[in-house]
Order: C-alpha cells, then sequence, then structure tokens
C-alpha cells in the first residue's frame, strides 16, 4: 500500500507542482488549503507525513504543527515545515513545534523527494 | 569706625603739623636770639673800639665827660680804668668807690692788648649785662650793654612766634582735615565699590577722577569688574545656550554627581519620568532602572564612556543609555528612546522578510514546475504548467515593479509628469484592458460616467495603474460566474469621484483599515484567496494622496465592497 501524504499550502501553483512530485515518487496525496483543513484531513486519513507551509489563512502551519503533536495517536505522522521564510529564527521555531524537517522555498525538487523518501523509509 | 582711615590720617597730620610747629618755634627762637645777640655784641664792639680811640685822641674832654658821652651814646655804661685796673672815670658811679676791675674778664683781655667781652650779672646792679673792653695806651675802655632789654624783646618774638605757630597749625589742621575727609571719602567709596562686587553686583563702578594713585586703584577695580562682568555675561550666555541646546535636544540628559545626586537635567529628561527630576536628590529617586544605575556607576568608578541597554525606566519603552564622565566627579548621562528608531527598524526587516517572501513564493511554482518538465517533457500537464510558469514570473515582474515604486514614492524620488486627463477616457481604457479577466470570470461590468467631465491633473500612468489595482482587486474577490462591477464617475464640487462597487463578500470593519497597509491582505477560503503581492492598494492611496485626493472602503461583510478616490479638478482652484 503506499502511504499516503497532506500537502497543505495555500498557494495553488504550488500545491499543483507538489502533487505532481509527489504522485510521481508513487504516494497517495492529499490536499489541505488552510491551517482548520490541514487538521481536518489528518483526522480523515491518518497521512504517513504531513508538508506543512508556515503562512496559511486561518491557522499557521506552526499551529497546525504543535496540534498535532498534543495528539499521542498521531505522534508518528513525519511534519515536513515549507517556508518561504528562511530565517534561522523560523526554522529554529518549526523544530520546535515538532516538526522532522524544515524546508525552505524555492527548493530543488531532486533534493526535496529525496528528502521525503528517506524520512518515510527510515520508519 | 566708619572713618577709621580719616581719623588715622588726621591724627597724623596733628603730629607731624604740632612736632614741626615746635621745633621750627624752638630753633626759630633759638637762631634769632643768638642773631641778636652777636648783632649786639658785634655793635657794642664797634662802640667801645670808637670810645677807646675817642680816649686816645680827646684832650678837650675830661675822661669822666667822654664816658658820660660815650655811655649815653651806646645806651650802655662807660667804664675807663688804667692799667692797674683802678676805675678812672665811670658813666653812672664815682670812680673812687669802686674796686679794682683788672680781674674782670673783659678787662683782663684788654689790658693784655685784645677785645675782650663777657656776659654776666653785674655785681651792683644784679642783672645781667653784656661787657665789652678794648685795650688804650695806659689802660683800657669797656662799655656794659643791659641784657634785660633782650630778654623783654625776646620774649615778645617768642609770643608772636607761638602765636603766628598756632595760626598756621590751625590752618594746616584745617586744610589736613579737609583732605583727609575728602581722601577718605574716596577710599570709602572704592571699599563700597567693591563690597557691592563681593556680593555680586557687578554693575557698580567707582567712576573717580584720575588724579593720583587712588584714582589709579579706582579705574583698575572699574577695570577689573567691568572684566569680570563681561566674563560673567559670557559664561552666562553661553550656559543659556547650551540649557536651550539641551532643551530642545530629543534625548533625555541628566548630570549625577560622584555621589549620585541629581544635578542638573533637561526638559526632555523631566518629562520622561512622570514625578519630575528632584535636583540635589539621589538618583535612585528619579530612575529606578538597574542597567541605567549601574551603567552610572561604572561610568563613575571607571572614569570611562559607558553605555547600555535600559528597558525599565519608563514601561514598554526602551532607552539606550550612555555615561560619561566628568572631568570634576559624576557624569552626564544621555538617554535615547530607542522605541521609534527600534519600530522602523523592525518596519524595514518586516518589510524586507515579506519581499523575499513574496518573491520566494513565486519562485518556487517555477523552479519545481521547470525542474519537472525538464525531467518529463512530455507529461500531458505540461500546458498548463507552463501556463503557471508564465503566471508566476508575471507576479514576480509585478511584484518587483511594485517594490520599485514603492521605494520611489517612500524616498519621494517619484518623477510623476502631471498633465490634464480625462478621467472617462482612462475608465474606459482600464475597463477595456481588463475586458478578457471579466470575460473568462463571467463578470458582468456596468460603467456610469457623464459626457464630459473637468480635467484632473495628474500622471495618467499612475492613475491608469490605480484604476487597474482596484479593477483587479474587484475581479479577483467577485464569485465567478455571478460577479458584477460597477463603477461610477461623478463631478463634486472641486473633485472628481470614482467608485469602484463589488459584489464580492466584503471586507469586515476590523480588516478596512489594515487592507491599505504594506503587505496586508485579507483571505478568505471560501473563494479563490487573493494572490497579490499586498502592496497594490497601499501603492494606490500613496498615489491618490500624492496627487491631492483621497482612496478609502465602504464594505460590510457580505455585501461586496466599494473603493472610491477623489482627485481634484485643475478647474476648480
Amino acid at each position: 500500500m503506499s502511504k499516503k501524504i497532506l500537502i497543505a499550502d495555500d498557494e495553488p501553483n504550488i500545491v499543483v507542482a507538489l502533487e505532481y512530485l509527489l504522485r510521481r515518487g508513487g504516494y497517495e496525496v492529499h490536499i489541505a488549503r488552510n491551517g482548520d483543513e490541514a487538521l481536518r484531513q489528518v483526522e480523515a486519513h491518518v497521512p504517513d507525513l504531513v508538508l506543512l507551509d508556515v503562512m496559511m489563512p486561518q491557522r499557521s502551519g506552526y499551529d497546525v504543527c504543535k496540534r498535532m503533536r498534543e495528539r499521542p495517536d498521531w505522534r508518528h505522522i513525519k511534519i515536513v515545515m515549507l517556508s518561504a521564510k528562511g530565517r534561522d529564527a523560523e526554522v529554529n521555531r518549526g523544530l520546535a513545534a515538532g516538526a522532522d524537517l524544515y524546508v525552505t522555498k524555492p527548493f530543488s525538487t531532486r533534493e526535496f523527494i529525496e528528502k521525503i523518501n528517506g524520512l518515510l523509509d527510515s520508519r | 569706625m566708619k572713618n577709621r582711615i580719616f581719623f588715622k590720617m588726621l591724627a597724623v597730620f596733628v603730629i607731624v603739623i604740632g612736632v614741626t610747629a615746635v621745633l621750627f618755634d624752638v630753633m626759630l627762637g633759638r637762631a634769632w636770639e643768638a642773631s641778636l645777640r652777636s648783632q649786639i655784641e658785634r655793635d657794642l664792639t664797634q662802640k667801645t673800639l670808637l670810645f677807646a680811640h675817642r680816649v686816645g685822641t680827646d684832650k678837650t674832654h675830661s675822661l669822666s665827660e667822654i664816658a658820660a658821652q660815650e655811655g649815653q651814646a651806646a645806651g650802655a655804661r662807660a667804664t675807663i680804668i688804667d692799667a692797674n685796673g683802678n676805675v678812672l672815670a665811670d658813666s653812672e658811679a664815682v670812680p673812687s668807690s669802686m674796686e679794682n676791675h683788672a680781674n674782670r674778664a673783659e678787662f683782663a683781655a684788654a689790658l693784655s692788648g685784645k677785645t675782650g667781652s663777657n656776659e654776666r650779672r653785674s655785681a651792683t646792679l644784679g642783672i645781667p649785662f653784656l661787657y665789652v673792653a678794648a685795650p688804650i695806651s695806659g689802660g683800657a675802655v669797656r662799655l656794659a650793654y643791659p641784657l634785660s632789654e633782650i630778654d623783654a624783646v625776646q620774649t615778645e618774638v617768642r609770643r608772636r612766634l607761638l602765636w603766628g605757630s598756632l595760626v598756621a597749625f590751625l590752618i594746616a589742621l584745617l586744610i589736613a582735615a579737609s583732605w583727609s575727609v575728602w581722601t577718605a571719602r574716596r577710599l570709602e567709596r572704592i571699599v563700597d565699590v567693591a563690597a557691592h562686587i563681593e556680593r555680586g553686583d557687578l554693575r557698580a563702578r567707582v567712576n573717580a577722577a584720575p588724579l593720583d594713585e587712588i584714582g589709579r586703584v579706582a579705574a583698575a577695580i572699574d577695570k577689573t569688574a567691568g572684566q569680570i562682568e563681561r566674563s560673567f555675561a559670557a559664561v552666562r550666555s553661553s550656559q543659556r545656550q547650551l540649557e536651550t541646546l539641551l532643551n530642545s535636544m530629543q534625548d533625555a540628559v541628566i548630570a549625577i554627581s560622584a555621589d549620585g545626586l541629581v544635578r542638573w537635567a533637561n526638559q526632555p529628561m523631566d518629562q520622561l519620568v512622570p514625578q519630575r527630576t528632584r535636583l540635589n536628590a539621589p538618583v535612585v529617586e528619579t530612575i529606578r532602572d538597574p542597567d541605567f544605575l549601574a551603567t552610572v556607576k561604572a561610568a563613575t568608578s571607571s572614569k570611562e564612556v559607558r553605555t547600555a541597554r535600559a528597558t525599565s525606566i519608563v514601561p514598554g519603552r526602551a532607552f539606550d543609555v550612555t555615561a560619561a564622565p566628568l572631568p570634576e566627579g559624576g557624569v552626564v548621562a544621555v538617554l535615547r528612546d530607542l522605541t521609534e528608531t527600534e519600530r522602523v527598524e523592525k518596519t524595514r526587516r518586516d518589510f524586507i522578510a515579506n519581499v523575499s517572501h513574496e518573491l520566494r513564493t513565486p519562485l518556487t511554482s517555477i523552479r519545481a514546475l521547470t525542474e519537472i518538465l525538464l525531467d518529463d517533457p512530455e507529461i500531458e500537464q505540461r500546458k498548463k504548467f507552463l501556463g503557471i510558469i508564465t503566471k508566476e514570473s508575471e507576479r514576480l515582474t509585478r511584484l518587483i515593479n511594485q517594490v520599485l515604486d514603492l521605494s520611489k514614492i517612500e524616498s519621494g524620488k517619484a518623477e510623476w509628469q502631471a498633465t490634464n486627463v480625462d478621467m472617462t477616457a482612462v475608465i474606459s481604457d482600464t475597463v477595456a484592458a481588463m475586458s478578457q479577466v471579466f470575460q473568462e470570470r463571467h463578470i458582468e461590468v456596468k460603467v456610469k460616467a457623464p459626457d464630459r467631465v473637468s480635467p484632473v491633473a495628474v500622471d495618467v500612468d499612475r492613475i491608469i495603474q490605480v484604476m487597474l489595482n482596484l479593477l483587479s482587486n474587484a475581479a479577483k474577490f467577485c464569485e465567478s460566474g455571478k460577479g458584477r462591477i460597477e463603477i461610477a464617475l461623478s463631478e463634486q464640487a472641486r473633485n472628481l469621484r470614482v467608485d469602484v462597487r463589488d459584489n464580492g463578500p466584503g471586507i469586515d470593519p476590523k480588516d478596512q483599515a489594515i487592507i491599505f497597509d504594506k503587505f496586508r491582505q485579507v483571505g478568505d477560503t471560501l473563494t479563490d484567496k487573493p494572490h497579490g503581492s499586498g502592496l497594490g492598494l497601499h501603492i494606490s492611496r500613496r498615489i491618490v494622496e500624492h496627487f491631492g485626493g483621497r482612496l478609502w472602503v465602504e464594505s460590510s461583510r457580505g455585501r461586496g465592497a466599494c473603493f472610491s478616490f477623489t482627485l481634484p479638478t485643475g478647474a476648480g482652484a
């Protein structure tokens, strides 16, 4: 069974690119357009990995990440933060909120998919 | 006490004049007496010699007759003796009754051939006499002159001298006294002026005539007082300048003594602390910030400039404290309010972070989709992906242009050429330019405009930019398929007004103010979220305001939004 990945990002064109990349990598992909929807989708599908954009309407990626980490039954879910904000403070904030990885936009698609594969294989 | 110098001078003068008068009296009396005596003696000697000559030559008269005549002529007693000292004739006594005169000092000298003189009391009359004897052949002659008359004259002379001296003394005393009064007054005036100066009245002057040393002393005091007054005025003036300068500073300045007391504070310092700074009170009572106090202490003890950041002087405000030691001990501390500086710095950092975020977002799609297409050039989404790449590139270009616009506006370097612009044409041109977007989204557009309106003096490209911004915002928020945009142009007193009304979701009143801020946008999950940079409305407002107009929004949730702007017409001016 292919692993499930949830993309939570409010930029539709980035979602298009990510969706294609991950499907091509053999993953089942779900999409959320904001923080609240992301939490609902996690609840509904319990993905293996969540790609979280930091700057989302209604609920930020940090917040979604924190809430997910409060749930013991979601402990196993890998969280990758995606952000166009790449300063150390923001990276640290993301990791402190419980993210496994922080990826700064724009990124190399090859490296990105390798990191995702790496995270899901290590389980 | 007040005239001590006067009495001293007067006493000195009395002593000097008195001693001089007495000495003068005594010496003059003595000199006069000596001169009188020698005169009498010379006179008497002359007469005695004539008497002797007559005794030797006159053969017609007897010795007694000659003695009587000579005695009368000389006003003296005349005596003739022989070589043995026996009296031969006398003008006032019988010769036979008189004793031998050979042992009288004057006769003894005369009998030995010389003129002799002696002064003594007469044995017969008991009064002082001057005796002068001269030799003759076979004896000697003598004249005796009573000195009692001299004494009488002398007493009279002494009396007159005394009176004269007394009068001279009194006159001298009067002159001395008046001179003393005058001098004492001049000195008093100097003392008085010196006392004024001592009390700080630097305008006091002696203004004495430069007659003598006192006058010169007075002039010197006046000159010194003048110099002190000028230096004081200069010091005060520079002190006032310094105070004005310190008070006009934005930074708070406080001077603290080595023992920690407030010596001085400028007005910004006073305004900083609510209870105001109290002079000569411990500084800890005015400023309770531990960082500030530590810095002041460190600067005091190390004699070096110390700086720190203090945040508890005023709640919610940060200060940059610079404490510099004073040469005579203590420190001057300058407190610079960093709140505004830090706010500006934060705004700048936020702006850069926002711009970089807005640049990175489209770049992310462009890079990812480009790499996908490089890997799989023949995929079916190829055209869609290329379309996205193009759109995102346009978005990047738009953002860069907007940032450049904003930079020009904010630095005041925007070179906008105002020409007379017909807003009717601007509206129809911009609606035409947007027509493809409207068609794609099935948006119905209505324009209500009078046939002719007054021209406005604006940069036409900038006003087109504003119109396109408002139209694309309206299109973005319109529900696809049911969208309607109404554009109205109207002319009011001295103003043209443009309204752009959409039937989108509307804007919450709390959001209506922030949508004009840089990088602030309001998203909505129910519709397509806006993908602007968050700069468009801010720039539009700045442009409209630059040309003397206003740009605002009226809206409520669920009932669409109406963006309006005004521009002043040249005709009304």
